[in-house]
């Protein structure tokens, strides 16, 4: 038997069940029309939409997009027409990566899935096991959890299009290195306030103020409030809202020696799975794939009259000599 | 409906590219930077060599040690790692001076006052300062905008227009990277020193009489007033033989509306100043490739860059030809059964050979730049080696096609300057492959480069960014 190999990609199929798809149509030919209406129909009425911003394959520019109800549009004025487009095409692949977005969201709130900061942003959503894989010792400051980052590509294979999932797998470590948490374990450690100020302040934090992250200094802690100096303002925020970054070597020395916080194991743990090659890197995303967006019930997706399954095998490459343009 | 056979196949097309070969004394060619120094020597040494390298460092926290490790080193070499130091491999007479600085005066939080502290120790312990070079042992630090030692340490030399090397206590100070990190630091001096390790040997496949240059186009978000934005756009301009040439910013600060003006007017004067100061003769055809990374170049820029070109070449006389080409990183993963790559343990890596190109979609190719490369041994024997650990991505390649512009390099062409860039490796001796190439590899430093600039333009220190930087520090790369 002659065995031919391809390359294996991190990339698997969105099969729709039906060939098209009844979704909402607005015309629109200006970029920055398209995009307001997106997000007026997203924010203001809770439906599904994605762009096109111009004529390929047969669909027109303007926004697409599905809703659970439709009156309201109607009633507010505002002009559509429902259209029969192929339910793999360029612009379904927003609607899909939406339609994923709200379900991980769903789940997300049940504590079924963990989201971090900013999970969905430029398309990609990140979204991590709920258990974590392990634990710092011995005040959990650290967490490791593997996250799926998710696109949804169109691709045109031998004129026909299809849509696919883009999944990557990243052990991503997570910390409550919150001036609070770390304050908490110097007291009950036997430090007077003089000596965590001194032991605090020749790091780098992170400030939230007023839901900005601003990299700040921190001058000193009194009761459960912090001073903190952004820029060149003195400022008083939350224990709770200044987090002390823990990469510089002199910081970590710190985390490990005061708080007596054992890290190097999560590390060792994070880095050798880091290390896996190409197809057992493959492999396990293929598994998390599974448990986390079949099993939780991500997939199968509705959109409209269309039901959208996951398959679980990866894709094969074989590269064949190509028309140069 | 598609054939169930073919359900998880994708037939795409696929293109092999060679890694190029580079050059080095006597225009001797090599696959590594390795084999090609130890054996042949540089390319070209720097004009003006400086005379000391003075090894600047704390009088305190085990720094000395490690500065004493580094001099040792860089004079005798470091075993196999860096065999035989300094003047033997890059022919050049120059000492190591260590010279220690009070460690009261070192504060990595106080980034200006520690940097300042620093320059003044150079300046008192070197008198001629053209003679002497910097290099800076201190610690390791998050490079940000305006709280980082290391882009503060870097703008004070600058500014003065001295080239300097940061070399960090976390690297050196341990063995295990220590012994891999001793050669790329010395290459590192001599190409801020003003010498060419090497270049391309291979060419872009373009007629003799026509000239090609690759332009990095970078653009810096700068904050100069609270809650304001503006922009500067900086560009690097690289010969088809991988020769740098020189940096360019707008001279001032743009509003977002006025980006297009802005990249049209930058462009212009890059294109210019290369073809006047550096090209020999006149051209049959000027092929100018853009390389830039991070935002989406809207048909406003796109067109902005055609008319520069077109304005450049009725100027001239001559044709110029604009290609765009996009290069991002990806989350992509791609693991080949037929690799030539083993781990140490023998172990099959399913690493994708570096140079392979996929055609995801038109105008969109995967090209693998870390993965499976080949090297060339002690002996001079080439083989196949991991050039990264896990599982490398391919970088994105996007061609962007402008419209009313007659094309005459095809894809692959134009992937193939994205990959010979990224041989244009100067901080590294063993990845003969760099995952970015260096045409905007830089894009980050110069960006946090730039808005300290920009700053400094702000508090009345001039009215052109250009003028901020020496006129004797921009024939040297140094800001890599």
């Amino acid at each position: 038997m002659i065995k031919v190999s391809g390359f294996t990609i991190n990339l698997f199929r969105v099969k729709a069940n039906r060939l098209s798809v009844e979704v909402g149509y607005i015309n629109l030919q200006d970029n920055f029309k398209i995009n307001a209406t997106i997000h007026n129909l997203e924010h203001k009425y809770k439906c599904i939409a994605g762009p096109q911003y111009s004529s390929y394959r047969g669909l027109e520019p303007g926004v697409y997009f599905v809703c659970n109800e439709y009156e309201i549009l109607t009633s507010d004025n505002i002009e559509y027409s429902f259209k029969a487009v192929n339910s793999s095409s360029y612009v379904m692949k927003y609607l899909v990566l939406k339609a994923i977005v709200r379900k991980v969201q769903e789940l997300g709130s049940e504590g079924k899935l963990f989201l971090p900061r900013n999970w969905f942003a430029y398309s990609q959503i990140t979204c991590c096991e709920s258990e974590a894989l392990e634990y710092s010792e011995p005040y959990k400051l650290f967490a490791l959890r593997p996250c799926l980052i998710l696109r949804v590509e169109h691709l045109l294979v031998r004129d026909e299009d299809r849509l696919y999932l883009l999944a990557d797998l990243k052990l991503k470590r997570f910390n409550s290195l919150t001036l609070s948490n770390i304050v908490k374990i110097l007291m009950e450690k036997g430090y007077d306030i003089p000596r965590v100020n001194e032991l605090l302040r020749a790091h780098y934090y992170t400030c939230i103020d007023k839901e900005n992250k601003v990299s700040c200094r921190v001058n000193k802690v009194e009761d459960d409030k912090v001073e903190v100096i952004i820029g060149n303002e003195r400022r008083s925020l939350s224990a709770n809202d200044v987090v002390l970054n823990p990469h510089p070597k002199h910081t970590r020395d710190f985390i490990e020696k005061e708080l007596s916080e054992k890290i190097s194991e999560v590390e060792e743990l994070q880095r050798d799975l880091g290390r896996q090659r190409p197809k057992h890197k493959i492999d396990s995303i293929k598994n998390y794939v599974e448990k986390l967006l079949k099993e939780t019930g991500v997939f199968p997706i509705r959109l409209s009259n269309v039901e959208y399954t996951l398959e679980l095998s990866p894709q094969i490459i074989f590269p064949r000599g190509g028309k140069v343009r | 409906m598609s054939d169930p056979n073919l359900e998880n196949v994708l037939l795409l097309p696929g293109y092999n590219l060679d890694v190029p070969r580079l050059a080095f004394r006597g225009d001797a060619p090599a696959i590594s930077p390795y084999y090609g120094l130890t054996i042949y020597g540089p390319y070209e040494l720097p004009p003006e060599p400086p005379k000391t390298i003075t090894l600047l460092y704390p009088n305190d926290y085990g720094f000395g040690e490690v500065a004493k490790k580094i001099k040792e080193a860089l004079e005798g070499g470091y075993r196999g790692y860096f065999p035989r130091g300094f003047k033997d491999i890059f022919q050049l007479d120059v000492d190591v001076e260590m010279i220690d600085m009070n460690s009261t005066k070192y504060d990595m939080l106080n980034p200006e006052t520690t940097a300042e502290a620093f320059y003044n120790r150079f300046t008192e312990a070197c008198k001629d300062i053209d003679s002497c070079f910097p290099l800076i042992l201190m610690n390791k630090v998050p490079r940000g905008l305006y709280e980082s030692l290391y882009t503060e340490v870097k703008y004070r030399f600058t500014i003065e227009g001295i080239s300097s090397q940061v070399a960090t206590y976390e690297v050196f100070s341990d063995e295990s990277q220590f012994k891999w990190s001793i050669f790329p630091l010395v290459l590192q001096i001599f190409v801020k020193m003003g010498g060419t390790p090497f270049l391309l040997y291979d060419r872009l496949n373009i007629p003799e009489d026509e000239a090609t240059m690759i332009i990095g186009v970078g653009l810096s978000k700068v904050p100069l007033h609270a809650k304001e934005k503006r922009y500067v756009g900086f560009a690097l301009a690289f010969e088809a033989n991988g020769r740098w040439r020189l940096v360019r910013w707008n001279p001032q600060p743009y509003n977002k509306e006025d980006l297009p003006h802005m990249l049209k007017g930058l462009v212009y004067n890059v294109i210019y100043d290369v073809l006047k100061k550096y090209v020999v003769g006149k051209p049959k055809k000027v092929h100018v490739i853009v390389h830039y990374t991070g935002k989406n170049v809207s048909v406003a820029e796109e067109n902005a860059l055609r008319d520069a070109c077109q304005k450049i070449g009725k100027v001239l006389n001559t044709d110029v030809i604009p290609y765009l080409v996009k290069i991002q990183e990806s989350m992509y993963r791609l693991s080949s059964e037929d690799t030539p790559c083993t781990d140490r343990s023998g172990q099959r890596t399913y690493l994708v050979k570096v140079g392979t190109v996929i055609g995801l979609k038109e105008d969109l190719y995967l090209l693998q730049t870390t993965g499976c490369v080949p090297v060339q041994t002690s002996t001079g024997q080439i083989m196949f080696r991991p050039s990264a650990h896990g599982a490398p991505s391919p970088i994105i390649v996007s061609i962007k096609r402008m419209q009313e512009v007659r094309y005459e390099l095809n894809d692959i062409e134009l992937v193939k300057s994205v990959l010979y860039m990224a041989r244009m490796n100067y901080a590294s001796i063993n990845n003969p492959v760099s995952k970015i190439p260096i045409s905007v590899k830089y894009s980050k430093e110069l960006a946090y480069m730039t808005a300290r600039l920009t700053y400094r333009l702000s508090q009345g220190g001039g009215n052109d960014i250009n003028s901020l930087i020496p006129e004797k520090l921009k024939q040297v790369l140094w800001f890599i």
